[in-house]
């Protein structure tokens, strides 16, 4: 057969494989949610707005939709300021201003002007939601350039209500360097008392106490006499964090969980995949060499197979992780290596009674050396059993990373499912429903998929269990 | 090893054999494995001969899903789940811990029972539903072979009642691989324990080990782990016995 028409019987062969598997309505149940899994996973960049560890929302808030759920009636969501604009506030003489808009959150302000006065760079918000929002978080970013230590300029960031007054400063600072960037981040903790309040006084309560147009505002006085200055606004942003947060709310670290249920995914696919992927193959090499090559070999690795299988496995895993260290490659090594011994007994059995079969003796008497045997002859036949494993024995690996993680001793940089269970019971103020189910529910589903697949291919390549047509 | 003398453990300095009885730890991890492990247990062999008997009706298919459900979930997440239910919205448990920390000298008898028992009902709880799906499948497994045979036909023909039918001449001689299977289930019990202890809070066994294992309180880890390995040598020790006692066929010589 030449090289041209291997490839399209692959593909055939592949096709009528796939066509076997949807057959029946299990195993095409367990692949639709596995590829429901993988492709949320591999699309968590496209689906999500954050990464997992970045605040995007107050801390602890539920799900946006809880709130038509529930028939909330006092509930908010994040929202921002829009609409930047630069003005004047003096009608006076003299003061002329040209402002060119540099995209949604910057501004070029050039200003001439013979007296002083002040200029107002502002944006707004027509705030729609009956409570307040939790928390609020903004930047402001400016680089001057015509000031110096002689003729400052000052600048000045507050909050406006139209009718209630204003909030601030939130920001005040004397412009003195020429091409120097001031910077200032705006949080709603920690400016309470600047602004007369008691310390821990919620600020996003107090200035956002309804709906309204509110309008933030960045204030520049100019010195006296004549002054020409180019101001370069290179962020002026503010988002208010609500009490409801996007589609499964957020951790009380203030990060999105919708995120890291999906990234979340990536790591359980992948430590799943791998530690099984070491388990099938340290299984395969002892199970053959135990099989084929049978007396004292078989002996030994068989006698160091129960032993391993005696071992109550988490406390050994717990052991391990503890006294290794715990990067999430160092566990799913150790996931791999306490993960192989049923896969090797099952591939000793068959290599057993394949070994005395007559086309491994016709291949012997034609010559053929012990390594081209295994590989040619006996790898083949049982290349269903690797693959009926690899989907069975993922669960147990994904669950025991999990297990791992939530007891504290999984890999901290990365958040995983077990991970998330952790942090939600470690936080403050009782379990949130929305932290602990979205996890476990992803850990029990993606271990059904594996397990519908595994019992299907095991339907598939297993004769004893294979149904008449 | 022998005399139990494990040495002093680094948290607390006291001889660990003391620090395990007088803590009340062992009792503790007797009472929850005890619990779980005798209603897991019970539920899992009846249940599985029940649906064993329905073969192919709706009760038999529910049932094993359901049980494939419980077993391939994630234990800390059962915990975590009924935590939030049961202790933390509707408050009929509490969410952890071994006895009230208010109780200075124990109450009357009939309150302690009381007491002890709301505290136990969770953890022991996860573990039974843990556990039970395992005995279930394979009660169901091995009664399946075992209903098949000819002398339940004969049973059948004698005019038995279909109760005699399964307990006395198919789940007896179906028993064999369940009992090996529960004292093999008995070192997963152990792991188990350790999770659904820390989720609880229930000062026991596991519990230890695991904050032995985060002070690296090496005594208390090793004597933790020989007590392990005791456990299960006696649990398949005692299965051995029992299996020459269900089937006189078996002897030891």
């Amino acid at each position: 057969m030449s090289d041209k028409s291997r490839v399209p019987f692959i593909l055939v062969r592949l096709k009528n494989f796939l066509r076997l598997l949807t057959k029946s309505r299990l195993a095409f149940s367990g692949m639709l949610l596995l590829i429901i899994f993988i492709v949320g996973a591999a699309a968590a960049p496209i689906l999500t707005t954050s990464y997992p560890t970045e605040k995007v929302a107050a801390g602890l808030v539920p799900p946006a939709w809880t709130a038509y759920v529930f028939g909330a009636t006092r509930y908010s969501q994040n929202i921002q300021f829009g609409g930047l604009a630069a003005s004047t506030n003096t009608t006076g003489t003299g003061l002329s201003l040209q402002s060119t808009l540099a995209g949604p959150d910057a501004i070029d302000v050039h200003v001439n002007s013979t007296s002083g006065g002040t200029i107002l760079i502002a944006k707004t918000l027509n705030y729609p939601y009956s409570a307040s929002p939790l928390e609020f978080e903004g930047t402001v970013s400016i680089i001057p350039t015509g000031v110096s230590a002689t003729r400052p300029a000052n600048a000045i960031v507050f909050m406006e209500r139209k009718d209630l007054g204003q909030y601030g400063p939130l920001w005040n600072s004397s412009l003195v360097t020429s091409g120097q960037q001031y910077h200032q981040e705006l949080q709603s903790f920690g400016l309470e008392q600047r602004l007369g309040f008691v310390a821990g006084t919620n600020l996003g309560q107090v200035i956002f106490s309804g709906k309204g147009t509110y309008s933030l505002v960045l204030m520049l006085t100019l010195p006296q006499g004549p002054f020409q200055a180019e101001f370069v606004v290179t962020k002026l942003t503010m988002s208010l964090f609500g009490n409801s947060f996007g589609l499964l709310g957020s951790d009380a670290q203030g990060a999105d969980i919708f995120s890291q249920l999906l990234y979340g995914a990536r790591l359980s696919l992948m430590v799943g995949l791998v530690a099984t992927g070491i388990g099938i193959g340290l299984g395969l090499v002892i199970g053959l060499m135990a099989g084929f090559l049978g007396k004292a070999v078989d002996e030994i690795l068989m006698r160091f197979t129960d032993m391993m299988l005696v071992i109550p496995s988490l406390p050994l895993l717990i052991v391990l992780a503890t006294v290794l260290g715990s990067s999430l490659l160092n566990i799913i090594i150790i996931l791999g290596f306490l993960g192989w011994m049923g896969f090797a007994r099952l591939v000793r059995s068959q290599v057993l009674s394949l070994r005395e079969r007559p086309f491994i003796e016709a291949a012997k008497a034609s010559g053929a050396g012990t390594g081209y045997i295994l590989s040619r002859h006996i790898f083949p036949n049982i290349v269903g059993l690797t693959y009926v494993n690899l989907a069975l024995s993922v669960p147990a690996a994904i669950v025991g990373e999990a297990a791992l993680s939530f007891l504290g001793l999984g890999d901290n940089s990365a958040i995983t499912w077990g991970k998330m269970l952790e942090l939600a019971n470690e936080s403050h103020g009782g379990l949130a429903w929305w932290w602990v189910v979205p996890p476990g529910v992803g850990i029990a589903l993606l271990s059904l998929a594996f397990i519908l697949v595994g019992y299907s291919l095991d339907e598939l390549f297993n004769p004893r269990l294979r149904r008449r047509r | 090893m022998l005399t139990f003398n494990f040495g002093v453990s680094y948290q607390s300095g006291h001889p660990i054999f003391q620090d395990m009885i007088q803590t009340g730890r062992l009792y503790n991890t007797l009472i929850l494995l005890g619990v779980s492990t005798v209603f897991s247990l019970l539920i899992g062999i009846f249940l599985g001969v029940f649906v064993a008997s329905k073969r192919g009706t709706l009760f038999d298919t529910g049932w094993v899903t359901t049980s494939l459900v419980t077993y391939s979930l994630p234990t800390f997440w059962m915990g975590l789940l009924f935590i939030l239910i049961f202790a933390q919205n509707l408050h009929w448990f509490p969410p952890g811990g071994v006895i009230p920390f208010t109780w200075q000298t124990p109450p009357p008898l009939l309150v302690y029972l009381a007491v002890r028992a709301q505290y136990l009902f969770l953890p022991a709880l996860v573990l039974t539903l843990y556990f039970y799906g395992g005995h279930l499948l394979l009660t169901r497994a091995t009664m399946l072979e075992s209903l098949s045979e000819d002398y339940i036909t004969t049973a059948r023909a004698k005019g038995l009642s279909e109760r005699k039918v399964l307990f006395k001449h198919a789940l007896k001689n179906a028993s064999l691989p369940i009992v090996t299977n529960a004292a093999l289930a008995f070192g997963g019990l152990l792991g188990g324990a350790i999770i659904t202890e820390t989720v609880f809070n229930w000062d026991g066994l596991g519990h230890w080990i695991f904050s032995a294992i985060g002070y690296k309180d090496f005594p208390v880890m090793q004597a933790m782990f020989y007590i392990i390995a005791l456990c299960v040598i006696a649990a398949n020790f005692v299965a051995d016995i029992l299996l020459g006692v269900l089937d006189p066929r078996i002897k030891y010589e």
